[in-house]
Protein backbone atom coordinates (compact mmCIF):
# COMPACT_ATOMS: atom_id res chain seq x y z
CA UNK A 1 0.00 0.00 0.00
CA UNK A 2 1.23 3.60 -0.79
CA UNK A 3 -0.54 6.46 0.62
CA UNK A 4 -2.49 8.59 -2.21
CA UNK A 5 -0.22 11.35 -3.05
CA UNK A 6 2.08 8.60 -3.68
CA UNK A 7 -0.19 6.67 -5.95
CA UNK A 8 -0.43 10.24 -7.68
CA UNK A 9 2.54 10.57 -8.34
CA UNK A 10 3.51 7.32 -9.83
CA UNK A 11 0.58 7.52 -11.97
CA UNK A 12 -1.09 10.65 -13.17
CA UNK A 13 1.97 12.72 -12.58
CA UNK A 14 4.30 10.53 -14.47
CA UNK A 15 2.40 10.11 -17.20
CA UNK A 16 2.50 13.92 -17.83
CA UNK A 17 6.35 13.83 -17.32
CA UNK A 18 6.40 10.66 -19.71
CA UNK A 19 4.18 12.97 -22.02
CA UNK A 20 6.94 15.61 -22.07
CA UNK A 21 10.07 14.00 -22.53
CA UNK A 22 8.06 11.93 -25.32
CA UNK A 23 7.61 15.48 -26.79
CA UNK A 24 11.56 16.19 -26.60
CA UNK A 25 11.70 12.87 -28.55
CA UNK A 26 9.41 13.28 -31.10
CA UNK A 27 11.36 16.71 -32.00
CA UNK A 28 13.38 15.63 -35.02
CA UNK A 29 16.18 17.34 -36.84
CA UNK A 30 19.81 18.80 -35.82
CA UNK A 31 19.33 22.09 -36.84
CA UNK A 32 18.94 25.67 -34.46
CA UNK A 33 15.53 25.20 -34.25
CA UNK A 34 15.41 21.38 -32.92
CA UNK A 35 17.96 22.84 -30.23
CA UNK A 36 15.87 26.22 -29.60
CA UNK A 37 12.64 23.71 -29.76
CA UNK A 38 14.66 20.79 -27.04
CA UNK A 39 15.92 24.09 -24.92
CA UNK A 40 12.18 24.96 -24.44
CA UNK A 41 10.93 21.97 -23.75
CA UNK A 42 13.83 21.16 -21.30
CA UNK A 43 12.50 24.24 -19.23
CA UNK A 44 8.98 23.38 -19.55
CA UNK A 45 10.37 19.78 -17.77
CA UNK A 46 12.23 21.34 -14.75
CA UNK A 47 9.28 23.97 -14.03
CA UNK A 48 6.56 20.23 -14.15
CA UNK A 49 8.86 18.28 -12.34
CA UNK A 50 8.94 20.54 -9.49
CA UNK A 51 5.06 21.36 -9.76
CA UNK A 52 4.67 17.83 -9.49
CA UNK A 53 6.71 17.42 -6.61
CA UNK A 54 5.21 19.64 -5.27
CA UNK A 55 2.13 18.45 -5.79
CA UNK A 56 2.78 15.31 -4.17
CA UNK A 57 4.35 16.57 -0.76
CA UNK A 58 1.23 18.98 -0.30
CA UNK A 59 -0.99 15.88 -0.98
CA UNK A 60 1.40 13.47 1.68
CA UNK A 61 0.90 16.72 4.39
CA UNK A 62 -2.83 16.91 3.95
CA UNK A 63 -3.02 12.96 3.85
CA UNK A 64 -0.40 13.15 7.11
CA UNK A 65 -2.62 15.80 9.12
CA UNK A 66 -5.60 13.85 8.35
CA UNK A 67 -4.93 10.92 9.20
CA UNK A 68 -3.38 12.01 13.11
CA UNK A 69 -6.97 14.87 12.95
CA UNK A 70 -9.08 11.78 12.85
CA UNK A 71 -6.79 9.58 15.52
CA UNK A 72 -7.53 12.63 18.06
CA UNK A 73 -10.66 13.12 20.26
CA UNK A 74 -13.74 14.55 18.19
CA UNK A 75 -13.04 17.95 20.50
CA UNK A 76 -9.91 18.04 19.22
CA UNK A 77 -10.15 17.92 15.37
CA UNK A 78 -11.15 21.47 14.26
CA UNK A 79 -8.36 22.68 16.10
CA UNK A 80 -5.88 20.04 14.72
CA UNK A 81 -6.58 20.90 11.39
CA UNK A 82 -6.09 24.51 11.44
CA UNK A 83 -2.66 23.94 13.49
CA UNK A 84 -1.42 21.37 10.38
CA UNK A 85 -2.91 23.21 7.94
CA UNK A 86 -2.89 27.02 8.16
CA UNK A 87 -0.91 28.73 6.06
CA UNK A 88 1.61 26.33 4.96
CA UNK A 89 4.56 26.92 3.06
CA UNK A 90 3.99 24.64 0.62
CA UNK A 91 1.14 26.12 -0.30
CA UNK A 92 2.93 29.09 -0.77
CA UNK A 93 6.52 28.42 -2.48
CA UNK A 94 8.38 25.63 -3.79
CA UNK A 95 8.76 21.95 -2.14
CA UNK A 96 12.28 23.03 -1.08
CA UNK A 97 14.60 21.32 1.46
CA UNK A 98 12.89 24.11 3.79
CA UNK A 99 9.13 24.04 3.18
CA UNK A 100 8.99 20.48 3.41
CA UNK A 101 10.97 20.49 6.33
CA UNK A 102 9.16 23.35 8.08
CA UNK A 103 5.80 21.91 7.35
CA UNK A 104 6.24 18.49 8.41
CA UNK A 105 7.64 19.24 11.53
CA UNK A 106 4.35 20.70 12.78
CA UNK A 107 3.85 16.92 13.03
CA UNK A 108 6.87 16.76 15.35
CA UNK A 109 8.70 15.07 12.68
CA UNK A 110 12.21 15.66 11.55
CA UNK A 111 11.49 14.15 7.71
CA UNK A 112 15.00 14.86 6.50
CA UNK A 113 16.73 13.53 9.44
CA UNK A 114 14.56 10.23 9.26
CA UNK A 115 14.75 10.58 5.56
CA UNK A 116 19.02 10.41 5.71
CA UNK A 117 18.43 7.71 8.05
CA UNK A 118 16.52 5.64 5.97
CA UNK A 119 18.15 6.22 2.35
CA UNK A 120 21.87 6.66 2.18
CA UNK A 121 20.71 8.49 -1.11
CA UNK A 122 18.91 11.37 0.98
CA UNK A 123 21.95 13.88 0.67
CA UNK A 124 22.42 13.60 -2.85
CA UNK A 125 18.97 13.71 -3.58
CA UNK A 126 18.55 16.70 -1.37
CA UNK A 127 20.81 18.46 -3.34
CA UNK A 128 19.44 17.03 -6.52
CA UNK A 129 16.25 18.98 -4.99
CA UNK A 130 18.10 22.01 -4.19
CA UNK A 131 19.35 22.00 -7.86
CA UNK A 132 15.75 21.84 -9.46
CA UNK A 133 14.26 24.11 -7.88
CA UNK A 134 17.36 26.59 -8.54
CA UNK A 135 16.72 26.37 -11.84
CA UNK A 136 13.12 25.99 -11.79
CA UNK A 137 13.03 29.72 -10.33
CA UNK A 138 15.52 30.93 -12.67
CA UNK A 139 13.51 29.66 -15.59
CA UNK A 140 10.08 30.88 -14.01
CA UNK A 141 11.67 34.75 -13.30
CA UNK A 142 14.02 34.40 -16.78
CA UNK A 143 17.07 35.23 -14.34
CA UNK A 144 19.80 32.95 -15.26
CA UNK A 145 22.41 35.13 -12.94
CA UNK A 146 23.29 32.86 -10.30
CA UNK A 147 25.10 34.00 -6.92
CA UNK A 148 28.42 32.20 -6.36
CA UNK A 149 26.80 30.12 -3.91
CA UNK A 150 24.34 28.87 -6.48
CA UNK A 151 26.41 28.44 -8.62
CA UNK A 152 28.44 25.85 -6.88
CA UNK A 153 25.15 24.21 -5.99
CA UNK A 154 24.37 24.00 -9.89
CA UNK A 155 28.16 22.28 -10.81
CA UNK A 156 27.98 20.24 -13.29
CA UNK A 157 24.09 20.96 -14.04
CA UNK A 158 22.38 22.45 -16.89
CA UNK A 159 19.20 22.53 -18.82
CA UNK A 160 19.44 19.24 -20.73
CA UNK A 161 17.16 16.41 -20.72
CA UNK A 162 20.30 14.26 -18.70
CA UNK A 163 19.70 16.51 -15.76
CA UNK A 164 16.29 16.80 -15.81
CA UNK A 165 16.52 12.97 -15.81
CA UNK A 166 18.76 12.93 -12.62
CA UNK A 167 16.79 15.95 -10.99
CA UNK A 168 13.35 13.63 -11.71
CA UNK A 169 14.73 10.70 -10.08
CA UNK A 170 15.74 12.20 -7.16
CA UNK A 171 12.40 13.27 -7.09
CA UNK A 172 11.06 9.67 -7.04
CA UNK A 173 13.71 8.51 -4.88
CA UNK A 174 12.10 11.07 -2.17
CA UNK A 175 8.88 10.36 -2.82
CA UNK A 176 9.25 6.45 -1.90
CA UNK A 177 11.33 7.67 1.18
CA UNK A 178 8.59 10.31 2.16
CA UNK A 179 5.95 7.78 1.53
CA UNK A 180 7.22 4.87 4.48
CA UNK A 181 8.74 7.24 6.53
CA UNK A 182 5.85 9.20 7.43
CA UNK A 183 3.69 5.51 7.50
CA UNK A 184 6.70 4.83 9.59
CA UNK A 185 5.93 8.23 11.90
CA UNK A 186 1.82 7.84 11.62
CA UNK A 187 2.01 4.17 12.23
CA UNK A 188 4.53 4.58 15.96
CA UNK A 189 1.76 7.84 16.95
CA UNK A 190 -1.88 6.43 16.17
CA UNK A 191 -0.83 2.74 16.47
CA UNK A 192 -2.20 1.86 13.08
CA UNK A 193 -0.80 1.58 9.44
CA UNK A 194 -2.18 4.56 7.88
CA UNK A 195 -1.34 2.78 3.80
CA UNK B 1 -25.10 26.46 3.00
CA UNK B 2 -26.72 22.75 2.74
CA UNK B 3 -24.18 20.04 4.23
CA UNK B 4 -23.21 18.51 1.12
CA UNK B 5 -20.25 15.88 0.03
CA UNK B 6 -19.68 17.54 -3.10
CA UNK B 7 -16.71 20.17 -2.87
CA UNK B 8 -18.36 23.81 -3.70
CA UNK B 9 -16.28 25.64 -6.81
CA UNK B 10 -13.42 27.85 -6.03
CA UNK B 11 -14.80 31.40 -4.68
CA UNK B 12 -17.24 29.93 -3.36
CA UNK B 13 -18.25 32.21 -0.11
CA UNK B 14 -19.12 29.65 3.27
CA UNK B 15 -18.71 29.82 6.81
CA UNK B 16 -16.52 27.90 9.01
CA UNK B 17 -15.41 27.50 12.42
CA UNK B 18 -12.56 29.51 13.31
CA UNK B 19 -11.43 30.55 16.73
CA UNK B 20 -14.66 29.96 18.55
CA UNK B 21 -16.94 30.93 15.99
CA UNK B 22 -18.22 30.98 12.95
CA UNK B 23 -16.64 32.97 10.39
CA UNK B 24 -16.79 34.06 6.64
CA UNK B 25 -14.40 32.08 4.23
CA UNK B 26 -13.87 32.06 1.08
CA UNK B 27 -13.28 28.37 -0.86
CA UNK B 28 -10.15 28.47 -2.65
CA UNK B 29 -9.33 25.03 -3.57
CA UNK B 30 -11.05 21.36 -3.95
CA UNK B 31 -8.20 19.22 -2.13
CA UNK B 32 -9.97 15.91 -3.29
CA UNK B 33 -11.04 12.94 -1.21
CA UNK B 34 -8.75 12.30 1.97
CA UNK B 35 -8.86 9.75 4.15
CA UNK B 36 -12.54 9.32 3.42
CA UNK B 37 -13.06 13.26 3.76
CA UNK B 38 -14.13 15.29 0.78
CA UNK B 39 -11.56 18.37 1.75
CA UNK B 40 -11.30 21.93 0.37
CA UNK B 41 -8.97 24.33 1.44
CA UNK B 42 -10.46 28.05 2.49
CA UNK B 43 -9.65 31.46 3.15
CA UNK B 44 -10.98 33.32 5.82
CA UNK B 45 -11.30 37.37 6.25
CA UNK B 46 -10.11 40.09 3.42
CA UNK B 47 -8.88 37.91 0.20
CA UNK B 48 -6.10 40.60 -0.39
CA UNK B 49 -4.59 39.70 3.32
CA UNK B 50 -2.12 37.07 2.74
CA UNK B 51 -1.79 37.24 6.28
CA UNK B 52 -5.16 35.98 6.87
CA UNK B 53 -5.55 32.27 7.86
CA UNK B 54 -6.11 29.62 5.30
CA UNK B 55 -6.62 25.73 6.19
CA UNK B 56 -8.10 22.79 5.06
CA UNK B 57 -11.32 21.81 6.20
CA UNK B 58 -14.19 18.83 5.61
CA UNK B 59 -16.52 19.89 3.23
CA UNK B 60 -19.44 18.15 5.22
CA UNK B 61 -18.11 20.74 8.62
CA UNK B 62 -18.75 23.99 6.41
CA UNK B 63 -22.06 25.82 7.57
CA UNK B 64 -24.21 28.41 6.04
CA UNK B 65 -22.06 32.11 5.72
CA UNK B 66 -22.50 34.38 8.53
CA UNK B 67 -25.29 36.93 8.47
CA UNK B 68 -22.62 39.52 9.68
CA UNK B 69 -20.73 38.91 6.57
Amino acid sequence: MASGAFTVWRTVSSKRLDELIAAHAAVGGTGRGRRYATEQLNASLVVQIAAHFQLFCRGLHTETAEVLVLAAPTSYRTMLRVAFTDRRSLDRGNASVETIGSDFARFDFDIWGTAAAASPLTSTRRLRLNQLNTWRNAIAHQDFVFTAKQQTRLQETSLTLASARRWRGACNGLASTFDQIVAAHLTAVTGTRPW
Amino acid sequence: MAKTATAPAPGTKVGVRYGGRIVAAVVTEDRGMVAGHQLVRVHVGDWDDSDSPEFEVPVDELQPVPAAA
